[in-house]
């Protein structure tokens, strides 16, 4: 495959969140806010790319038999660089992604990726899966976030820049969208249109 | 020892052992670098709060052992502010509270004000409604035994629908404020 292809791939046909339905618990627990999407999305992407790079230079001398042991090392490493990086220089980021951020570690995403992928993988290859992998994952954050912050809250804020206010929900915010239970129903929504509409594939 | 006894029992345990030590110094290395920075930001944190509560504050005394902080103008105490911690519906809320400058005795202890410090694991739009101003200035001036809600016979109104956090900080409050008075008195006695 390609490099390009590579990348894709994990944009729309095998988009972690929305079709591998992979890293679902930091994908539904953060999606409250376009922020929190970003601030998530941002720290996840730099483990992928990371973890994968790093997977794949090491990858012809990793020994089979301790090979997910060396992944994990390499993995909880890069989160606690992270999340101590976003503790010293976004405080507030840091509250509002709270345990999610060091739970990053336990993402399938990248632990994932990094056996199925980056193990067997070229350099060139690891990375553009990482960046597709972790735009998908983006992505897949963006649209569930949109959807609960303007249902959930009537108004639809970025790095504290209102973009969108619905007048008759500002009011009356349909608050079950921001609660867990709201996770659930805009991605099963979600999910059952890109169905319906062809662009994830039936199995 | 043959050859295959090193590729299939040493090699993974020398390899893993040296992955973990490149891991050791990577991580060491930006401990070293942010700690600085984390510390300086909590401590940037409690004085912003601080400042809510007295805003005529021109200086600050930590008396780390009873963890309480003695606020003071032109050299002279006006107030006490501490940290206290509830068990919200989601995690840890805590929040910085303010103190008079009374005598401390059980019926004399009154609120300045109360800031939220952190409530980042309660529900939006339900729970972190303890954030809200109209939620906070309920708590000005209440003294130790008001410090209830309402429904129990105290001063402060719970947010309807969140029971759990408004009754987390009420409680936290009241706990914690009875504590550190009697610490509070005990060192303007000398006895700390």
């Amino acid at each position: 495959m390609s490099v390009i292809e590579n990348l894709k791939k994990g944009i729309m046909k095998s988009n972690p969140v929305l079709v591998l339905l992979l890293g679902l618990c930091p994908a539904l627990a953060v999606s409250t806010s376009l922020d929190n999407a970003i601030g998530m999305t941002a720290a996840v992407m730099f483990v992928l790319i990371n973890a994968n790079l790093i997977v794949s230079i090491i990858r012809k001398w990793t020994p089979d038999r301790v090979r997910i042991p060396v992944f994990i090392v390499i993995i909880a490493s890069l989160v606690t660089i992270v999340d101590l990086t976003i503790q010293a220089f976004s405080p507030d980021l840091s509250k509002s992604l709270g345990i999610f951020l060091p739970l990053i570690v336990v993402n399938c995403i990248i632990l994932g990726r990094a056996e199925a992928f980056a193990s067997k993988n070229s350099i060139t290859d690891s990375l553009a899966d990482a960046l597709g992998m972790g735009l998908g994952f983006g992505l897949a954050l963006l649209i569930i976030s949109f959807f609960r912050q303007l249902l959930g809250t009537g108004t639809l804020e970025l790095f504290g820049q209102t973009l969108l206010e619905v007048p008759g929900l500002l009011d009356n915010p349909m608050a079950i969208f921001i609660l867990p239970m709201g996770a659930f129903l805009v991605m099963a929504c979600l999910l059952a249109f890109l169905r319906y509409m062809g662009v994830i594939a039936n199995e | 020892m043959d050859k295959n006894t090193f590729k299939e029992d040493i090699f993974p345990i020398l390899f893993l052992t040296i992955v973990v030590c490149i891991a050791v110094v990577a991580l060491t290395a930006t401990n070293g670098f942010t700690e600085k920075l984390i510390e300086d930001n909590k401590n940037e944190a409690i004085k912003e709060n601080l400042a809510v509560l007295f805003p005529e504050m021109d200086d600050l005394q930590v008396n780390e052992t009873i963890g309480v902080y003695t606020i003071l103008k032109e050299g002279n105490t006006i107030g006490y502010a501490f940290e206290a911690v509830g068990q919200g519906y989601g995690g840890d809320i805590s929040i910085m509270v303010g103190l008079e400058n009374t005598s401390m005795a059980e019926d004399d202890i009154i609120v300045v004000g109360i800031t939220i410090i952190d409530a980042a694991g309660e529900t939006p739009g339900l729970g972190q409604l303890i954030t809200e101003e109209s939620f906070l200035e309920q708590f000005v001036g209440v003294n130790a035994n008001d410090m209830m809600l309402s429904k129990n016979g105290g001063q402060i109104d719970a947010i309807s629908g969140a029971t759990i956090s408004s009754s987390a900080v009420v409680d936290a409050i009241h706990d914690t404020m009875l504590a550190k008075a009697e610490l509070i008195r005990e060192l303007l006695e000398g006895g700390i």
